[in-house]
């Protein structure tokens, strides 16, 4: 992760930085430090799981892989170990969930009958699970409601449709279940800050240049 | 026409129907023959029939009295009833004259005949045979056996004859067999054939017969037709019978046929004419020659037209006569051509006339020599056509010209004799028939210009009109040319009057002299301005190059000499400033223009002098303008920089730095200090509103671009939405109907309802909330105020009515002032930028913007926004 | 570490906004890195010098010396190896012409510089949120655009 050459001014710890925590501010005498954020996390796992004697390799994408078998034990072992650097392993299992969340809204978007049932209700229908475990891993993953991640995906939907050229917004509002064009361009407008009218002058005109 | 056609098909129409009835009698000989025939077999085989009839019968009599005796014969050996010997004696006689009766019958038949001799044998043997039963031999009678061996002679005898009877009835049968053959063989047509063909020849002759009836009419209408020409005819005809001498030679001739056109012609009646001889009938031929000749018609036996003048009891006539020869004699037609040999003689002389003029006119100008070499005339002469009550309703075309081919591409020959209904229509269009008639009442010549739109082109002529017997000669002149020729040269004329008005005109008001200078001669020529505009006076002082030089300013000098030898030389067009000083001792620029032309191998420069001592200092007046302009411009477009950007930076970082402040250490501040923190924010967002404001102000000119189609309810909704906080804040009721389309730039108009609408809700009754309705409507531009000075459209309207505090009405038009504020500055936020930020939106529309307002009874907001297609 | 920091880059001239930039940046819930840059020029420099490890988030002012935002936003639409990176215009310009033509020119985002640092916060958190979305969800870059 070469992500360098940076001059910062240090007014907290490195790890505020890095977190986002907003809750530490700890003072500390004015001075500048240089470092590659990527290689302090990177050599801390090494030294972590070298500490562990864990045979392993990071890549580029810093997915970690264990050679071998692993243990419940050796999980909770490396968890441990990089717990107090703040670094926590993902799991693979909750990723597909909010990939069959994703899956199921878009099929749900795609669908071209009127949608009668709330998106809540379906997808706790389709994936088997409560709305509300649903909603918090997938808010947890993306830092996003569900109900958020809908209109955003609706209205490049609607941006697709538009861009595609033949449809005009009433037809774009009803292929999407918008009650109203006026209901779509509202929520286009707060979604982009654009009104769809200006979204596609703005497209067609960069054609143009 | 149609009976001419007729008389036309006549000849070779009977030929057919000739032929069909020769057809129609060869069919009906044809049937009658058949027939006789016919009926000649058949009576012939009726006859044969009877014959062989008669024949059979004799057979069946003679054999009939074989087997009678026989029977007898028989019946006498059972009962020896001696009756029965006796009857067989009679059979036997009777047997005898019925073999005689056969054998004449059958005299022509040898097979009839062979039969019958065979026949007698047998005969003569049964009648032996029975006559052995005769009663003198009873009584050595007689075996039983005898008796049968009788009985069995008796009956081999008869099946012998019966034998021969039955081939001589089957002879007889075959030959009446042949006969029928025969008979039916001869029997060639069928009756229904027969009938056939005779209905078939009377309808060819039905038809025929009607046809050569209707022919046979016709013919008699046509020689009626004929008769009557020949008798109303304007030609008088004769028919002249060559009278010989004892040698053969023609001494005279005998009228044998004259029309009743003679009465008139000679005053002779028919009767009187008829009968008598040429020389005595007309003596005033013979004088011409015309007995000789009609010989020579007889002895050539070729026709011969001549055109003689007679003289007719005291007059003179002129005849045309075509002389034919026709069987012994000759046929005369005449036709009195005086009038038009009068006519042409007359027209002879006006041609005569006019080509003297012609000749006169040639001698003229080569220019108009030529134009003249281009006119054409037309001579024509009609005669008028009269109805029964002698009013003229036609005339005849007696004579053109063939200059007529040139312009109807009809040649004369082709139109003499039509009538000018049929040739010239329309001349009953254009009045020129009328004007014919009032020449023809009133004997007055009349001379006229007409414009013809012929099929062969666009013609003028000049027609002279002159009454001639009973008709009129006109005289067309084709003056297309000249009268093109005159049509340029007046709007020449024209224009160059125009050009010399507008000339004069124009160098006084324009400051403008013109000159010519003859190169060759070296002579300046100064129009009347051009004097003025030099402060020379004409008559004292000269033009010439030299004095204009002299008063070109010394720093201008040498540049307009150089530049006055250089156009001279290369001949070329310029244009040059002079600053001068004229005679009268004012200073002036001058322009100097100049243009080359050759003229009857004279070279010229014509060209034109200007004062433009206004011009150039307005220019320079101008100029300066600009520069200012330019720079109030960038000035503010730098201010326009300065208030967006540099001014709102330091402002912007100093709300930021009050809101950082506030949040982190406004609980450490004592409570005055936090009273003027928040003073402070105040003041700050206060100023920023109004830099905002001023800015969107100023943007608004040069943002007027891209006016797209806006749905104004998309528009208020984003309004709506944009002030929601507010709307919630104050539970304020806004009512909004379904709104038109409007063409326009989006943000400008979300921003001008927007600045209407929060007024609307600024601006509440203290304790209420707000009440705010939209409606809209199109007028018609009728139906607009005349004092807003809009432009002719339909226009949409929409009203914004709240029922706010409102404001006095006087004070309705101030309001859309800059920085015009109705209230207390602290009573409502605000930067009095608003309304005018909406006024010029709306300008900027091409709308209108107007506020109506009392206190306390609410604020009525009205736009108006042009509907443009 | 659930996921790699987002890497932002920020170029303004004004130190003030850069610092309630970086200090707003850590207060939002994603993690992120923060590189500054004062001008377009010195932005460019560091892209057309490192070819891995792109930044995510582009934050760029307009009126700036040496090279404007406007010209560094051409300049990285031209470059093929850049044209795909999204881009934020951070402005005080609030002239809708002004906003359109930046779009028009390949910015993706435009934000107007608040008044309020609550604001500021609120906005970039937006932003950032936003983009981690685009980029996690692998939406469509060319239609990515929008305005606060």
């Amino acid at each position: 992760m070469a992500f360098s050459g940076r001059k910062l001014t240090v007014k907290s710890s490195i790890f505020v930085q890095l977190n986002g925590n907003t809750d530490n501010h700890r003072r500390m005498a004015h001075f500048h430090l240089r470092y590659k954020a990527s290689e302090v996390i990177r050599n801390i796992i090494i030294e972590q799981l070298n500490y562990l004697q864990i045979p392993f390799s990071i890549n580029a994408q810093n997915e970690l892989s264990v050679h071998g078998e692993i243990t419940e034990k050796d999980r909770f072992k490396i968890e441990e170990a990089l717990q107090p650097y703040g670094i926590t392993i993902v799991e693979k299992e909750s990723d597909s969930l909010v990939e069959s969340i994703k899956y199921a809204i878009e099929e749900l978007l795609n669908s071209p009958v009127s949608r009668t049932e709330k998106v809540s209700s379906y997808l706790s229908r389709k994936l088997g699970y409560s709305y509300s475990s649903l909603s918090n891993r997938f808010s947890e993953d993306t830092h996003t409601s569900i109900e958020n991640f809908v209109i955003l995906r609706r209205i490049e939907h609607a941006k697709r449709l538009m861009l595609q050229g033949g449809n005009s917004l009433t037809e774009i509002a009803g292929k999407l279940d918008y009650s109203s064009v006026a209901h779509l361009s509202r929520q286009f407008k707060k979604t982009t800050g654009l009104t769809p009218t200006t979204f596609l002058r703005i497209i067609e005109r960069r054609e143009i240049t | 026409m149609g009976l001419f056609d007729n008389l036309g098909k006549k000849k070779t129409g009977v030929v057919p129907y000739v032929l069909l009835l020769i057809l129609a009698i060869v069919v009906l000989f044809f049937i009658s023959n058949a027939s006789f025939q016919q009926n000649r077999a058949l009576r012939k085989s009726t006859e044969e029939v009877a014959h062989i009839q008669e024949v059979i019968n004799e057979i069946n009599a003679l054999f009939g009295t074989y087997s009678g005796s026989q029977s007898a014969g028989i019946k006498y050996l059972v009962t020896h009833d001696s009756t029965y010997l006796s009857a067989i004696i009679g059979f036997k006689d009777e047997s005898k004259l019925s073999f005689k009766r056969l054998q004449a019958l059958t005299a022509d038949n040898p097979e009839q005949q062979n039969s019958l001799r065979r026949s007698t044998s047998y005969s003569n043997q049964l009648f032996t045979e029975l006559k052995s039963l005769d009663p003198k031999v009873e009584d050595n009678l007689i075996l039983a056996s005898v008796i049968s061996g009788k009985i069995k002679a008796i009956e081999a005898q008869l099946d012998s004859l019966s034998s021969i009877r039955r081939t001589m009835i089957l002879t007889e049968k075959n030959l009446l067999g042949k006969r029928m053959e025969a008979y039916k063989s001869a029997m060639t047509l069928t009756p229904i054939n027969i009938l056939y063909l005779a209905l078939f020849a009377l309808g060819i002759l039905m038809f025929a017969f009607s046809k050569i009836n209707s022919d046979r009419k016709k013919l008699a209408v046509t020689r009626s037709f004929l008769q009557n020409i020949l008798e109303n005819t304007d030609n008088m005809v004769n028919y002249f019978v060559p009278v010989t001498n004892d040698q053969g030679k023609i001494i005279d001739f005998t009228v044998t046929y004259v029309n009743g056109q003679v009465k008139k012609l000679t005053g002779q009646s028919i009767e009187d004419t008829i009968g008598k001889k040429l020389s005595e009938a007309y003596p005033f031929s013979v004088e011409k020659g015309v007995n000789v000749l009609l010989g020579d018609v007889i002895t050539s036996g070729k026709a011969i037209i001549r055109e003689i003048k007679y003289n007719i009891n005291g007059s003179e006539k002129w005849f045309l006569t075509t002389f034919s020869p026709m069987e012994n004699g000759i046929t005369a037609t005449s036709r009195e051509i005086t009038e038009s040999k009068k006519a042409e003689t007359v027209l002879k002389e006006l041609n005569a006339k006019l080509e003297t003029q012609n000749l006169e006119l040639e001698r003229t100008g080569s220019i108009l020599q030529n134009m003249l070499g281009s006119f054409q005339y037309v001579f024509s002469y009609f005669e008028a056509v009269r109805d029964s009550s002698g009013s003229i309703i036609d005339f005849k075309i007696a004579y053109s010209n063939d200059k007529i081919k040139e312009v109807t591409g009809h040649s004369s020959r082709e139109i003499i004799g039509k009538l000018i209904s049929e040739e010239y229509p329309h001349l009953f269009d254009n009045g020129e028939f009328e004007i014919y008639k009032d020449v023809i009442d009133t004997s007055e010549a009349k001379e006229y210009e007409r414009e013809y739109n012929l099929k062969s082109g666009h013609f003028f002529f000049c027609n002279e009109v002159v009454k001639l017997n009973d008709g009129v000669s006109v005289v067309s002149q084709d003056i297309t040319l000249r009268k093109a020729a005159e049509k340029e040269l007046d709007e020449a004329t024209e224009r160059l009057a125009l050009q010399n008005a507008v000339l004069n005109d124009a160098e006084s008001v324009a400051g403008l002299g013109s000159y010519s200078y003859n190169l060759d001669t070296e002579t300046l020529t100064y129009s009347d301005n051009c004097y003025r505009l030099l402060g020379m006076v004409q008559g004292v002082d000269t033009p010439s190059l030299a004095l204009l030089s002299s008063m070109v300013l010394p720093e201008d000098k040498e540049k307009f000499i150089r530049n006055v030898a250089r156009s001279l030389k290369d001949k070329k067009n310029v244009r040059n400033v002079y600053r001068i000083k004229t005679l009268t001792g004012a200073q002036k620029d001058i322009s100097l223009e100049g243009h080359f032309f050759i003229k009857n191998d004279e070279s010229f420069m014509v060209g034109i002098l200007r004062d433009i001592t206004k011009e150039v200092s307005n220019e320079l007046i101008v100029q300066k303008r600009n520069r200012e302009l330019e720079r109030s411009n960038a000035e503010l477009e730098s201010f326009n920089r300065v208030v967006s950007h540099d001014l709102q930076e330091p402002l912007r970082k100093i709300q930021m730095f009050i809101s950082r402040f506030s949040e982190m250490d406004k609980e450490h501040l004592s409570e005055r200090g936090q009273k003027y923190l928040d003073k402070i924010e105040a003041s700050a967002n206060r100023m920023q509103l109004l830099i905002r404001n001023l800015l969107s102000y100023a943007r608004l000119a040069d943002e007027v671009d891209s006016q797209l189609t806006i749905d104004l309810n998309l528009a208020f909704e984003k309004v709506l939405d944009d002030l929601s906080e507010k709307i919630e804040e104050t539970h304020a009721k806004i009512t909004i109907p379904e709104l038109p389309n409007i063409h326009g730039t989006e943000f400008q108009l979300e921003q001008l309802f927007n600045n209407i609408m929060s007024n609307a809700l600024k601006y509440k009754k203290h304790d209420e909330p707000p009440i705010i309705t939209v409606s809209s409507e199109i007028l018609p531009f009728n139906k607009i105020d005349k004092s807003f000075n809009l432009t002719p459209s339909k226009y949409v309207v929409l009203t914004i009515a709240d029922e706010g505090v409102g404001f006095e009405p006087e004070q309705s038009e101030n309001i859309f002032r800059l920085f015009q504020r109705l209230h207390q500055k602290n009573a409502y936020e605000g930067t009095g930028l608003g309304l005018a930020i909406c006024k010029k939106i709306v300008e900027n529309h091409e709308g209108h913007i107007t506020a109506q307002s009392e206190p306390g009874k609410g604020t009525r907001i009205q736009v108006y926004f042009p509907i443009k297609n | 570490m659930s996921t790699s920091p987002m890497k932002i880059v920020l170029v303004d001239d004004d130190e003030d906004d850069r610092m309630f930039f970086a200090d707003a940046l850590q207060e939002i819930e994603i993690k992120t890195e923060l590189m500054e840059f004062h001008n377009g020029q010195e932005v460019l420099d560091y892209l057309s010098e490192t070819t891995a490890d792109r930044p995510h988030l582009i934050f760029l002012d307009l009126n700036m010396p040496v090279m404007d935002g406007f010209q560094c936003l051409r300049e990285i639409r031209k470059n093929p190896d850049l044209k795909d990176m999204v881009v934020a215009i951070y402005s005080t310009s609030s002239s809708e012409k002004d906003i359109e033509e930046t779009f028009v020119n390949g910015a993706n985002i435009y934000i107007n510089k608040p008044n309020r640092f609550e604001d500021l916060k609120k906005t970039i958190g937006q932003v950032v949120k936003r983009n981690w979305q685009y980029r996690e969800n692998a939406m469509d870059k060319a239609n990515f655009l929008f305005r606060i």
